[in-house]
């Protein structure tokens, strides 16, 4: 990708359009956390993208002590459309407190995952069966990400709602980035949080304390319910963890784990502690044989 | 050298209307009225504040979140709570959060914190926080 964005500047250099600007493309190495704001900032100076204390927001004091306006790529590409439709014009599309268009990115157990510019209000069962295709014959969606993996999950029952900031929001999600995981009926719950954990975990820049060791210890207790070691107190525990996560941290990576794992946990309490039972169950007759 | 303007301000903190220096740390402002806000990472002489540990977690009206006391200056008019079940809440979370993977320094009890119950109470299987210490390893 930054190899096309590169090519682009270069072109519009060539063809005189940035005569009053300078664009750099810069990578931010792969790193989770440099979507930050303000480890984007860290990592742009040279720094380790770390997460800086807010305030200052870098509207203020971002780039080099500078105030810095940070806007996704998302953001600036509407621009054109905008000025080239006129504001009144583009604000018709979408619905009246979500106007426009979004770019979604539909992944998971869908036939066509990809891109797609849809205009928000649409429903969200014309995004994940009309346009990625479906989910393979026979299988249901057991749940969905509305807005990325830091997204509170969504279930088989919110297909219908239309897909927009304030209906999201409503259901006790969020559209935030745009990107739509469905998981279908194969997949156990345990093994998407365990998945979403560990990548928190692994994402976790160490700096604070809610973040570095409630993302550690709910993998652990994860591991713990697959392992047949855990009670179904531990589910209450794992629940409070996440309480107690959300909005105590230095930024929001933390609320990211927090978020989907507390949703899952709400939407799916009883296949949670069928797992528990089931592997508490496997592990007694395995101590028996043995 | 003009000497440096010193502006006192008042804001109030657990009830009581305090008077501090303008733009001081809310963690050291709130001394002025007596009040004393747990910190683990903070420490002026290393620099500046990093609001990693979490601990100075307090509630100031007006902003949704709980914010680090260590971290905010004080402001004229500011009216901040220490002592609430919200703010009691976050800072056991943190304590509990720090004693659960660190087993060697869970030997200091700091009751009445609810996560400092430490190894000595896991001795009993029966108690509460005892189940979760043992969750945690």
């Amino acid at each position: 990708v930054a190899d096309i964005l590169d090519a682009a500047v270069a072109q519009a250099q060539d063809a005189g359009l940035l005569r009053h600007v300078y664009l750099v493309v810069h990578r931010g190495a792969g790193a989770y956390i440099c979507g930050e704001e303000t480890a984007l900032l860290d990592s742009l100076e040279g720094k380790r993208g770390n997460p800086r204390l807010k305030p200052p927001f870098p509207a203020n004091q971002g780039l080099y002590q500078g105030p810095t306006l940070i806007n996704n790529v998302e953001t600036l590409s509407t621009v054109p459309h905008i000025i080239g439709m006129g504001g009144d014009e583009y604000a018709k599309l979408g619905t009246e407190t979500s106007t426009g268009t979004k770019v979604v990115s539909v992944s998971g157990n869908v036939k066509r995952p990809g891109n797609y510019e849809i205009e928000l209000g649409i429903p969200s069962r014309e995004i994940i069966f009309g346009l990625a295709g479906g989910l393979e014959e026979g299988r249901r969606v057991k749940l969905w990400f509305p807005g990325g993996s830091s997204a509170p999950v969504l279930t088989e029952e919110h297909l219908d709602l239309p897909y927009d900031f304030d209906t999201m929001a409503k259901a006790g999600s969020m559209l935030g980035s745009g990107s739509v995981i469905v998981v279908d009926d194969s997949n156990r719950v345990l093994d998407v949080a365990l998945w979403t954990a560990r990548f928190y975990r692994h994402e976790s820049c160490g700096k604070c304390t809610p973040c570095r060791e409630g993302t550690n210890w709910t993998v652990k207790m994860l591991e713990r319910i697959d392992a047949g070691e855990a009670t179904p107190m531990d589910l209450e525990i794992m629940a409070g963890i996440q309480e107690q996560i959300i909005g105590n941290c230095l930024c929001v990576l933390g609320d990211s784990m927090a978020m989907p794992i507390g949703s899952m946990i709400k939407h799916f309490r009883d296949e949670f502690e069928e797992h528990i039972e089931q592997a508490r169950m496997r592990q007694e007759r395995a101590m028996v044989a043995s | 050298m003009p000497r440096p303007e010193l502006r006192t301000i008042t804001f109030t903190i657990d009830g009581k209307e305090v008077e501090a220096p303008e733009n001081v740390m809310l963690v050291d402002g709130a001394k002025h009225g007596d009040v004393e806000i747990p910190v683990f990472c903070y420490e002026p002489k290393l620099g500046a504040p990093v609001g990693a540990c979490r601990m100075c977690l307090v509630e100031v009206e007006g902003i949704p979140k709980l914010q680090t006391a260590c971290s905010t200056p004080v402001k004229d008019g500011m009216v901040v709570h220490t002592q609430t079940e919200r703010v009691r809440k976050a800072q056991e979370a943190v304590v509990e959060f720090l004693l659960i993977n660190h087993p060697a320094s869970a030997r200091f009890r700091t009751s009445p914190t609810a996560g400092a119950a430490g190894p000595r109470a896991s001795s009993s299987p029966s108690a509460t926080s005892a189940s979760r210490w043992s969750s945690a390893r």
